[in-house]
Formats: C-alpha cells, structure tokens, sequence
C-alpha cells in the first residue's frame, strides 16, 4: 500500500485524530451496509478533510470496503508508531504555512513518511531547534547570540 | 741560616773568647802568685848565694807589680773594646733583623690588607650586579605583572559587556518574534543541513 501524507498530517498525534475518522467512518459504513437493504441511507459522517483525502487516496487504487477500511486502518496505525520522528522547536507557535513548508521540506528530502512534532519556545528568540534521532541541531538566534558574545566588545571598539 | 742563628753563633764565639781571656788572666794570675812563692826559696837561694840588695829587690817587686797591673788594665781594656764592639754588633744585627721582621711584617700586612680590599671590591661588585639584576628582575616581573593584570581585567569587562548585551538583546527580541519572516531562514537551515538531518533518520 502506498500512499502519499498530506502535510496537513504532521505529526503522531494528527495521524491519531486521522485514525480515530477512519473508523468513525469504518463505523458508519458498516451500519450503512447493515442498512443497505432497508429503506434509506443515513447521511455521511462528519470526519475531518485530510480523513477524506486519505480515504480518497486509498480508494483510487483499492476497493473501499469493510475489510479495506481496516486494512487502511491498520496501515495508518503501523505508521504512527513505526514512521521516524524529528521535533521541532520554534520560537512562537507556528502558522499553518510554515507548519506546512516545514512538513513539505522534510517529506521531500528526509523521508515520506517523517513525522514532525512542533513546539514553542520564546526564549530561543528565532530560528529552530531539530531534535532528529539522538542529535539536537540548536539554530536558534539565542545560539547565534551566545556563540558570537565575544566578537561584541570589539564591535562597540569600532563604533 | 737565618739572623736569628748568625746572632746565635757570634753569641756562642763571644763567650768563648771572653772564657779563653778569663782563663788565661787567672792562669796568668796563679803563675804570678807561684812564682812569688817559689822565688823566695830561690831568691833565699839567690840571697844566699848572690845576696841581692834589699832596694834592688823591692824595686823589682814593685815593678813585676806595675807589669801586672799593666797587663790586667790592658786585658780588661781590651775585653772591654771587645765587649763594646760585641755589643754594638749585636744591636746592629738586633736592629737589622728587627727591622727586617718589621718590614716583612708590614709587607705581610699591606699585601693582607691589599687582598682584603680587592676582595672587599670584589663582593661589592659582585653584590651591585645582583642589585642591578635583581632591579631589573623586579621591573620585568612588575611590568609582566602589570601588563597580566590589564590583560585580565579587559577580558573580565569584555565578559561582563558581551554577557550584558546578550542579555539585552535576548531579553529585547524575546518580545517581537516573526515566524513569517523567518521561514525562508529556517528553510535555508534544514535544506543546509539535510545530509545530517538524513543520516540521522536512516
């Protein structure tokens, strides 16, 4: 099975919330299959759009039912705990189009299926913090400002 | 052989002559005095025989009496010179070794002294060098000092300035951050460090 993460999907946890739709919608399909012979169909479940999205995906190349719900279901949760994970920290909360750009970039050039936690931190001022496996890559400007504390009394010399 | 033994042997012939003389004048003497005796027999003899007259003989008497005395005046003269002339040798000889101990013991001393005051020199330089090494020493050391000193106190207020204008601009920037502006920074920082971010993933 192949299949492409939105980057709205950026983390463990949004993966979870995506899981938890599925089979709200695994739910309802299986009901609506009890119900097929009846009178009429109830309406579609309210789950989020990138649950649409995956849903959509995986049903161009496979058939949507009860057991490729689950089999869909099952892939999903093997990717939220096996799939690599990097954090990043930032120095506000991110917006979405950085959160976006971010989740991109590591998909295209790390791995497809990387999972990227966000979090904040003012008092790094700007720039990030990668903790990606057991290494931190500290390019915050906090850390430009302490690496580089000693070249300021020879810029105030030279005001 | 030094003054001393000369003086010692003269001394020695001194007395010998003198006891040579005392022995002879009492020889002299004692012949005298014998004959005296033993010409009485003989001149009993001689008055027996020849019958000298009593004048002639008293004269004779007081003559060989005269040619005594004579005789000790002129040895005791004589002695006397001798004597006078010893003695005055050995007050020479005295003067003149007395002399030559004075000179040599002032020789000695003066060349002591002479020593004593080159080495006196000597120590001194010795010990004005050390005062100018020493001087100096110090003044190297004191300006090293001095110069560590300075070097330890700008470094110590270029710390309290760079930890102070950290602070301040961590503690101005802390309040305005700009995600959106910074995106392209962070982009350009992963996409710099991408082999590293990959080699940890993998």
């Amino acid at each position: 099975m192949k299949l492409s993460l939105p980057s709205t999907i950026a983390s463990s946890q949004d993966l979870n919330d995506i899981i938890l739709d599925i089979r709200e919608y695994a739910k309802w399909y299986s009901h609506n299959a009890i119900k097929k012979a009846g009178s009429k169909k109830s309406e579609n479940p309210d789950i989020s759009s990138t649950a649409k999205e995956i849903l959509r995906q995986y049903s161009d190349s496979n058939s949507l039912n009860s057991s490729g719900i689950s089999e869909l279901i099952e892939y999903l949760e093997r990717l939220r705990s096996d799939a690599p994970t990097i954090s990043v920290t930032l120095a506000s909360v991110p917006t979405s189009d950085l959160k976006k750009s971010i989740v991109e970039w590591s998909r295209s050039n790390l791995d497809p299926n990387v999972m990227v936690k966000f979090q904040f931190n003012a008092t790094i001022l700007g720039g990030l913090v990668v903790k990606c496996g057991s290494r931190i890559f500290d390019w915050s400007f906090r850390r430009k400002i302490l690496d580089n504390r000693s070249k300021y009394p020879e810029i105030l010399r030279n005001v | 052989m030094n003054d001393i033994t000369i003086l010692n042997i003269i001394l020695i012939i001194n007395a010998f002559i003198m006891g040579v003389l005392s022995v002879y004048g009492f020889k002299h003497l004692v012949a005298h005095f014998k004959n005296d005796t033993n010409k009485h027999p003989q001149t009993h003899t001689i008055t027996e025989k020849t019958k000298i007259p009593r004048e002639l003989k008293e004269e004779m008497l007081a003559k060989a009496e005269r040619d005594f005395e004579k005789m000790i005046d002129h040895s005791i003269t004589e002695l006397q010179s001798d004597l006078e002339k010893t003695s005055s040798e050995v007050s020479q000889h005295f003067s003149k070794i007395s002399s030559n101990i004075i000179n040599n013991e002032t020789d000695q001393y003066r060349q002591m002294v002479e020593n004593l005051r080159l080495k006196t020199s000597e120590i001194i330089d010795i010990s004005r060098k050390e005062i100018i090494d020493h001087q100096t020493d110090l003044k190297v050391g004191l300006g090293d000092n001095i110069e560590a000193e300075k070097q330890l106190l700008i470094k110590q207020i270029d710390t309290k300035l760079a930890d102070s204008v950290s602070s301040f601009l961590i503690e101005a920037m802390q309040h305005n951050v700009d995600l959106g502006s910074q995106t392209k920074y962070i982009i350009e920082a992963l996409e710099s460090h991408k082999d590293e971010l990959k080699k940890e993933i993998s």
